[in-house]
């Protein structure tokens, strides 16, 4: 019956490593897991982009207004990206979890969860881009509103940023300042 | 001097403002304030070139049809994404740059969009309270 329970054997294989090796292992994979949330800018500046052609494609004479509004909107599209690519460095240039004393297992899970939790960003980031995208859209129809539009859109996008600070701050609980350990 | 530039001008202007006073903080409060202000140098020059990349890339991309916009801009990311990535791997390494003050640098040009764009007007937020009878 033990033989046939692939988890407790593949936590006995885990175990029979060096220590560091499983959390530098758990780094890994976790600073390659933060870096997911790079597609939402992605995803999110591609939309704003699209609005942008077809804005300009409508209403050529507010073309400069639709690329102010795109571009600052962009910009903004563009946080929860950074902020995912320095949780997921700090994870690989100067991890904190190293030095950790306590249960290997506990400090490894936490360097994947805190790359995990860095995922959310991609939320942020197509949400703010379809905000710019929809921003540019409507300074193109309507260049008269624009500064009504881009104070709605940064309100938008202000507060979609709010769940990929939250999984930043999550990302360096679990690095910095472990409630877990003192657990054990 | 056309309203893109403009706004490109005012950001820059802010930017450099608002690092100016991270600056006077660190210069202040931090033990070793020189390896911050290196930092925040480092970042704000970055996020400044990023920003102008940025436009470059969307006035480029508002000339093509949509699908193929998308597609440009996107990529555009990645190139800067990448860049970004190479800017704060250099803060970690380097002991005479501080990884704080690097992050403050580029994280500060999207405080300034939203300071001088979103908390300019107080009219705004107070219609958002008021009864539409009010108005």
């Amino acid at each position: 019956m033990e033989n046939t329970n692939f988890i407790m054997r593949f936590l006995e294989w885990l175990m029979s490593f060096d220590r560091k090796a499983i959390i530098l292992a758990a780094s890994a994979i976790g600073a390659g897991l933060a870096m997911i949330a790079g597609i939402g800018p992605g995803v999110g500046q591609g939309y704003a982009a699209g609005k942008g052609a077809e804005a300009v494609s409508y209403n050529p004479k507010s073309g400069r207004q639709a690329t102010t509004v795109m571009l600052l909107g962009a910009a903004v599209a563009e946080t929860s990206g950074i902020l995912s690519l320095v949780i997921s460095l700090i994870l690989l240039y100067a991890n904190p979890l190293v030095n950790v004393t306590g249960a290997a297992i506990v400090v490894a899970a936490s360097a994947i969860g805190a790359g995990l939790s860095m995922i959310a960003g991609i939320g942020p980031g197509i949400g703010q881009g379809y905000a710019a995208g929809k921003g540019t859209e409507m300074v193109g129809k309507r260049p008269r509103l624009q500064s009504s539009i881009i104070r709605t859109m940064f309100l938008g996008q202000a507060v979609a940023q709010t769940t990929g600070i939250y999984a930043m701050i999550i990302a360096l609980v679990l690095m910095f300042a472990n409630p877990l350990i003192g657990l054990l | 001097m056309d309203s893109v530039n403009q706004t490109q001008l005012k950001m820059l202007k802010n930017a450099l403002l608002l690092n100016g006073l991270f600056c006077i903080i660190a210069l202040v409060f931090l033990e070793n304030p020189i390896t911050f202000v290196v930092g925040v140098i480092f970042g704000t020059t970055f996020s400044l070139l990023n920003f102008r990349l940025l436009y470059l890339t969307l006035n480029k991309a508002v000339h093509m049809p949509p699908p193929k916009a998308q597609a440009y801009a996107t990529s555009r990311y990645l190139l800067r994404y990448t860049i970004t990535g190479i800017v704060i791997f250099i803060s970690l390494k380097a002991d005479y740059i501080n990884i704080l003050g690097t992050i403050a640098g580029l994280v500060s040009l999207k405080l300034v969009i939203l300071k001088s764009e979103l908390f300019n007007s107080k009219e705004y937020f107070k219609n958002i309270f008021k009864r539409k009878e009010e108005r």
